[in-house]
């Protein structure tokens, strides 16, 4: 607690000499009899003390367990449980430096009387991690302002908002698949759905001789059944600097909001039993360990054995981490508070050439360095999926690249673009046509909007995969 | 977010609003009683607000990041309102408390006149300095930096036509020239320049023409690229070594013309032409004359001048333009443009303007000073003629602005003024002075104690909403406690003014005589209560 005494009235000490003078040099009485007023006022500032502080405090949070993204409401109780009036109380709630308030204000200023309470309401978004709120710091001054009394409160009720990644239920219900982890493909071979005949080969199995063909015409023929082959799902997690970008200040990155999708877009896939390989894109060579191959693509792939799953959380991690550290160094916040995203000046310019390189490239027919990296690693059989925000052209030119070699792809695209200002609708526009150019391609996308919790978005591209 | 009560919403520092309102409120309230009670300020204060009110906004433009070159360039031109505005004030004031004393009866009402001018001119400086206090404590837009930028500005400003009405204003000595138009003015001045009369000699002036030029053309050589344009002489001597003795000669000749000049210049002050004349021989004497008057050398020293330096700034400004933004230069460039417009105004119709107000002034001044007024206007006017003079008082109220500005700066340098509270210090500071100076010519008590508590208030409030915008910010709703606050605040002034309207119903009752030793009495125990509430601080 810190006492502090605020000389506020030393004004009346001047103005009553400086009447006190007048009056004399003037042989006023008023002037003189004046002077009684600013030493009221002095009076009142010398006597007046601030009360004792006896406060109840107690926070509770909207949500105890949100999403990234997602706004919590905070709501402070205060309650003056002392004898004493307090004329000038002022609160400030201890809100962790990394969560914004974009409703309003941690901050309030109250007259209580003994026994009255009031409450105080404000929003944050909520960011992956736990975050500690400290105690509120409490200031009351005297009627007079001339005293005043600094302390940080006790405060009952929540104190800390935790934004984790774990997944309790992937939202498989809605999945309507015959059977999970096989795609049917175009070749024939052994199956359950007829494909096509053909003439009968030594070696053959018997029971898949057509018995009435040759009851028929006795000649042996054998049947084809549409070819079954296991699913590979590769889970590309777009998390190039180009798309660290945020609609407001203290919100989540598309980068984050990506990874965070692809995380739990892996453990769904991973609890369907769908073998899931993950990657990123964007992602420098050094950030990440060991996770990062030769041809600068981190790749978790099902055969690592049983430290597979270990390795993609470490993965994604890492890309959450990474996603968060360059929103704060390169002072995103500030770039855009007001003015939408600005695609054009990305945080690492070495990056961001090469990334404007590889699309003139692809958009040109070509392939970019690192698009044709990713070709190189996909498996024969594979269906990708893509977590992108869409804030430039790449994912359209992976989209092409992949619809040309016949890989379906299926992208859920978190929406970052979400604002008022004329950039936010300008980025906005940018990212929907990216979305139909990407649509043209054959592909599916699944737009997120942020606001909503994520499992809309899985319910809707789940089916897709599985 | 930090726990400790530090500023609420960081780069501003706008005070809330509640506590705006009631500040305002309450300081117009005071000023416009003493309008009401003492008529005799209330033009004055109008036209002294207006020059407040340009103060405060060109305060504001200062600052400004937005269309910054526009709002510097604005607050240049808003300087010349700002002391027209005060000068005004004074100036009526002084008219109207003249006016109510003619005819001047005798050494008594001399007396009277002063202590009555200086009382009406108090209440009138207190009401704008009140003014100008609250129109800035609104947004806080006053502090030590703005206040210095704004000093620099305005002598950017005034730098224009100052250095255009001294030149003007030089021409017409030189010439001594009686004529009232300025065209003669110029003409003659350009006639000295390059062809002055073949009576005597002009050495003086045709060196240091001379020296000018060589300067002007060493300046040219030193800014242009000349080292890359030399070809290779082939001698071995590198270019730059040849520009550098090339820098070298012009730099000593200059030097030694213009010492030749000085050297002239105090012959032909300490010899007059005749005795001059007799000391050299006839035909020396007229070849010197003949050498310091020939049209074509001057004409064209001073056209090279002219043009070496012309390139000079042309160059300049090139190397600002590449080694600093379009907008920046411009910026800077904003206040001389503020005082090519304001020279160019008061070239067009400054001198219109000028000889009305100086009729004006003159027929409202008693008959002798009028006289001797006018007396001394004429021969101003005619001497230097009405658009050099109107020159000259722009850039003089111009340079007002920025000593006015200076010593705010001052203040706050020094902690009269304190940074975050500068506004609502200079409103209640004002209102005080004001309440103060019309309790000498108001007999109404409660006018006084009213203005009194009024001036009080505002500082209270002022300091209080401040203060809690910093901490608190006015996102969150204060009003409550702001009306509490100011509640008591009123409460004790009401309490106070009541004390004092007690006291002087006692001291009216004839229950204390009225006698010097009762006023001295009075003081002595308002000592003693202030002793009393130091030692309980």
């Amino acid at each position: 607690m810190t006492y502090r005494r605020v000389k506020r009235w030393g004004i009346g000490l001047v103005v009553t000499l400086a009447l006190v003078a007048l009056g004399l040099l003037f042989a006023r009485q008023t002037l003189i009899v004046a002077a009684a007023i600013p030493l009221a006022y002095v009076l009142y500032g010398t006597l007046s003390q601030a009360p004792p502080v006896d406060l109840a405090v107690s926070r509770a949070f909207s949500t105890p367990d949100p999403t990234p993204g997602e706004r919590v409401e905070v709501t402070l109780t205060v309650e003056n449980v002392g004898d004493s009036v307090l004329t000038d109380l002022r609160l400030i709630d201890g809100v962790p430096e990394e969560l914004a308030v974009p409703d309003g204000s941690p901050r309030a200023c109250l007259a209580l009387n003994p026994g009255e309470a009031a409450t105080l309401s404000y929003t944050v978004v909520a960011k992956r991690g736990e975050y500690r709120f400290t105690e509120p710091a409490v200031r009351v001054r005297s009627l007079a302002a001339t005293e005043r009394v600094t302390e940080a409160v006790a405060v009952a009720g929540d104190r800390t908002l935790s934004c984790a990644n774990a997944v309790s239920e992937p939202p498989l219900s809605d999945a309507t698949l015959p059977r999970a982890g096989t795609l049917p493909t175009d070749s024939g071979g052994s199956g359950l759905e007829f494909y096509a005949t053909r003439q009968y080969q030594a070696g053959d199995p018997m029971n898949r001789v057509d018995w009435r063909h040759y009851a028929k015409t006795d000649e042996f023929v054998t049947i084809q059944y549409r070819q079954e082959q296991a699913i590979r799902t590769v889970l590309v997690v777009d998390a190039r600097p180009s798309g660290r970008v945020t609609p407001r200040p203290g919100y989540p990155t598309g980068a984050e909001l990506c990874a965070y999708a692809g995380e739990r877009l892996f453990d769904a896939l991973s609890t369907a039993g769908v073998a899931t390989t993950v990657t990123a894109v964007g992602v420098e060579n050094g950030t990440l360990g060991g996770l990062i191959g030769p041809d600068g693509l981190p790749w978790v792939d099902p055969e690592s054995g049983g430290v597979r799953a270990g390795h993609a959380r470490e993965l994604f991690a890492g890309l959450l981490t990474l996603a968060e550290e360059d929103a704060e160094t390169a002072g995103l916040a500030d770039m855009l508070r007001g003015d939408g995203l600005d695609v054009s000046a990305p945080t690492r310019p070495a990056t961001a050439e090469s990334t404007a390189e590889e699309t003139a490239m692809a958009a040109d027919g070509g392939t970019g360095p690192t698009i044709r990296r990713l070709l190189a690693r996909l498996p024969p059989n594979a269906q990708v999926v893509l977590c992108s925000p869409l804030v430039d052209e790449w994912p359209a030119a992976l989209a092409r690249a992949l619809a040309v070699r016949g890989y379906p792809l299926v992208v859920l695209s978190p929406d970052v673009t979400d604002g008022e200002t004329v950039g936010h609708r300008i980025t906005a526009a940018a990212r929907s046509s990216t979305l139909r150019t990407i649509e043209r391609t054959d592909a599916t996308v699944v737009s997120w909007d942020v606001d909503q919790p994520i499992d809309y978005a899985l319910r809707r591209s789940l089916p897709h995969l599985l | 977010m930090s726990t400790e009560l530090d500023t609420a919403d960081h780069g501003t520092r706008l005070p809330t609003r509640t506590s705006t309102v009631l500040s305002v409120v309450v300081g117009l309230g005071v000023i416009g009683l003493l309008c009401w009670q003492i008529p005799l300020v209330v033009g004055p204060v109008i036209a002294g607000s207006v020059g407040a009110l340009c103060l405060a906004a060109s305060l504001w433009l200062v600052g400004r990041d937005r269309w910054g070159v526009l709002a510097r360039a604005g607050a240049g031109l808003l300087t010349l309102p700002v002391t027209l505005g005060l000068f005004a004030a004074l100036i009526g004031t002084v008219l109207a408390a003249v006016d109510m004393f003619l005819p001047v009866r005798g050494p008594t009402t001399i007396s009277l006149l002063s202590l009555t001018l200086v009382t009406h001119v108090g209440v009138v400086v207190g009401c704008v300095l009140a003014v100008l206090g609250l129109t800035l404590g609104v947004r806080n837009v006053i502090d030590g930096q703005r206040l210095a930028d704004h000093y620099w500005l305005t002598i950017q400003t005034a730098l224009v036509p100052a250095t255009i009405g001294a030149l003007l204003a030089t021409g017409a000595f030189l010439t001594k020239n009686t004529t009232s138009l300025d065209t003669a003015i110029v003409g003659d001045t350009l006639g000295w320049l390059f062809a002055p009369g073949t009576g005597q000699t002009h050495l003086m002036s045709s060196l240091a023409l001379v020296a000018i030029m060589l300067a002007a053309v060493r300046a040219v050589v030193d800014a242009l690229p000349v080292a890359e344009l030399l070809a290779d002489s082939g001698t071995g001597e590198t270019e730059q070594h040849r520009v550098s003795q090339l820098l070298d000669i012009l730099g000593r000749a200059a030097l030694l013309t213009g010492v030749a000049a000085l050297i002239a210049l105090s012959a032909e002050l300490l010899f007059p032409p005749t005795e001059f004349r007799r000391a050299v021989s006839y035909e020396t004497y007229q070849l010197l004359v003949d050498l310091s008057t020939i049209p074509l050398v001057r004409f064209s020293a001073v056209a090279v001048s002219v043009l070496c330096l012309g390139i000079v700034g042309v160059v300049s400004l090139l190397q600002r333009l590449a080694a600093n933004s379009a907008d920046s230069v411009l910026q800077r460039v904003g206040p001389f443009g503020a005082g090519i417009l304001l020279a160019a105004t008061s070239l067009t119709i400054g001198g219109p303007l000028l000889e009305n107000s100086v009729r004006n002034i003159g027929r409202a001044l008693p008959s002798p000073a009028s006289s001797i007024f006018f007396g001394h206007a004429r021969e101003l006017l005619y001497f230097f003629g009405p658009p050099t003079l109107a020159l000259l008082f722009g850039a003089l109220l111009v340079a007002v602005a920025a000593t006015m500005l200076l010593v705010l700066r001052f203040a706050v340098f020094a902690g009269y003024l304190s940074d975050e509270t500068a506004g609502y210090s200079l409103a209640s500071g004002g209102l005080i002075v004001a309440a103060a100076f019309a309790g000498t010519i108001v007999s109404a008590p409660w006018v006084l104690f009213t203005a009194l508590v009024g001036g009080l208030f505002v500082w209270d409030m002022g300091r209080y909403g401040t203060t809690l915008g910093k901490e608190i910010g006015r996102h969150a709703p204060t009003r409550d406690t702001e009306l509490v606050h100011a509640g008591g605040t009123l409460a004790v002034g009401l309490v106070g003014a009541g004390s004092a309207y007690a006291i002087q119903r006692l001291l009216s009752a004839d229950i204390v005589q009225d006698s010097p030793a009762a006023v001295v009495a009075l003081a002595g125990v308002l000592a003693g209560i202030v002793l009393l509430v130091a030692a309980l601080r």
